[in-house]
């Protein structure tokens, strides 16, 4: 038993050289997860007769099906989709040249989107009717409502639910491997697989995820801590 | 890839519902290891003494900020790999892959069941703990049969996230091989060269979603039935009917 050092020394740079792909599928991710979370909640929160209906069922599927079961999903269901799709349309793309990565925004978001979805909804319920009421009512237009009154408190409110959905997807981007991903699991799986040092490369990856969602965590409460002055008018009442 | 065959669906269903058991004896002991480790990093988070706190909360900070794939891979290759050359990593190699799983997330969920129960635990005030001691009770029966009972009412419904949570996660352990229901039913469509890969997925979205829905419903009414009625309300109003009675 020992511990090869070296293998850490000369893997570690690699498997640091795919952050960034780490983080390019966080944040896309987590931006397609906020826009449509948004859309879900302010539905699910103005009870849209058939819209709401078919959002609560869609939330409930990926809350109770394995992540690993919607990736496959996305991952194999898809492209056969869009073949069809391009094949009517008769767009002359080869689906197989697209971008594995393109996928994994998608399979990653879905779930995102429900957890999103429900702390904007969170945020929403706290904020009273009654603003809505005197925006309205002073003559601003729903429009300047919704975007200069309710959203920024709702999104204040729901700011600390919303950097755990941020940590939760920063760790399952781990999963983008099985869409042959290469990011920093798929990276060190593949450097512990030449020489079979698996203890090593996994060590490092393990490290690199504590470092990078301990820095989210540390960024998210900074900002938390800055944003909490705008929650007064929430917080007298 | 052919359409969805309802036949296959079931043939999916039928091959796969059995590994059910596989799926809840990894979720059983997991809890349960998970509990055990969670309740020793409650009690070192709680303790006066300083190196036991930093070293929970060293633990908790770890596990918070892994995701449980990498975790899973370093018991899963990691560890039998590093021991390789020693008789116990000989040993590891021959145990069924479910104890690994089993190990994974114990060590994974004993970080969040440490804070269910410490948030469990200040539910309870400190004066009933007292009021035990003071009526004659040891501390064990103060814990066992005051503290617990409240602290139990008030973890269920973070007991029951935790379950759903490694039911629906533990799915992952496809990844090292398992055949538990997820595991079972891609073996099975590799059999038959995935053409009804399809099928296989609404087979396993119609295992997975109502059973998930059905422990949420589950865990819900449990809590809602612990709703008991406090003594001294009860007490009270048998008080006030008395009152009135005179």
């Amino acid at each position: 038993m020992y511990i090869d050092f070296d293998f850490i020394k000369n893997s570690l740079p690699i498997i640091v050289h795919k952050i960034p792909i780490t983080l390019l599928l966080t944040v896309v991710s987590f931006v397609i997860a906020l826009v449509f979370g948004t859309i879900f909640a302010y539905v699910n929160y103005k009870k849209v007769k058939v819209a709401s209906k078919a959002i609560r069922v869609y939330m409930s599927i990926i809350r109770g099906t394995p992540i690993i079961l919607q990736i496959y999903v996305i991952y194999n269901v898809t492209p056969k989709l869009l073949e069809g799709l391009f094949d009517a349309l008769g767009i002359g793309v080869n689906i197989y040249n697209i971008d594995p990565i393109w996928y994994a925004f998608f399979a990653l978001s879905l779930a995102a989107t429900v957890s999103a979805s429900e702390a904007i909804r969170a945020g929403l319920l706290s904020i009273d009717k009654g603003q809505f009421e005197a925006g309205l009512s002073v003559g601003l237009s729903e429009r300047k409502v919704l975007f200069d009154v309710v959203f920024p408190q709702a999104f204040t409110n729901a700011f600390p639910v919303l950097g755990n959905v941020l940590v939760d997807l920063i760790k399952s981007t781990s999963l983008a491997f099985m869409m042959s991903v290469v990011e920093i699991t798929a990276q060190a799986k593949i450097l512990g697989g030449e020489v079979l040092r698996y203890f090593e490369s996994y060590l490092c990856v393990f490290i690199i995820y504590i470092f990078l969602i301990k820095a989210v965590e540390i960024i998210n409460s900074i900002i938390e801590s800055r944003i909490s002055t705008y929650k007064l008018g929430t917080a007298h009442r | 890839m052919k359409k969805i065959e309802l036949e296959w669906v079931f043939y999916f269903i039928k091959e796969s519902l059995p590994y059910l058991s596989v799926t809840a004896q990894y979720v059983f002991f997991s809890l349960i290891f998970g509990t055990v480790i969670g309740s020793v990093i409650a009690k070192a988070k709680m303790s006066k003494s300083k190196i036991a706190n930093f070293l929970a909360s060293f633990y908790i900070t770890i596990v918070r900020c892994t995701p449980s794939i990498v975790l899973l891979f370093l018991v899963y290759f990691g560890v039998p790999a590093l021991l390789r050359d020693t008789s116990f990593g000989a040993w590891l190699n021959t145990l069924p892959t479910i104890i690994f799983v089993i190990v994974t997330y114990s060590i994974f969920i004993g970080a969040s069941i440490s804070e269910v129960i410490r948030g469990a635990f200040q539910v309870v005030s400190k004066g009933q703990r007292e009021a035990g001691l003071a009526v004659g009770m040891n501390e064990f029966q103060t814990f066992a049969s005051i503290i617990l009972p409240q602290m139990v009412k008030a973890a269920i419904p973070n007991i029951g996230n935790t379950i759903i949570f490694l039911f629906k996660e533990g799915a992952l352990a496809y990844t090292i091989g398992l055949h538990d229901v997820l595991g079972r039913a891609y073996f099975m469509s590799g059999r038959t060269m995935n053409v009804h890969a399809l099928s296989m997925y609404v087979a396993l979205t119609l295992i997975y979603w109502p059973i998930s829905l059905l422990l949420e419903k589950l865990f819900k009414t449990i809590s809602e039935k612990m709703q008991y009625v406090h003594v001294e309300t009860v007490k009270e109003t048998e008080l006030a009917k008395e009152v009135k009675a005179a």
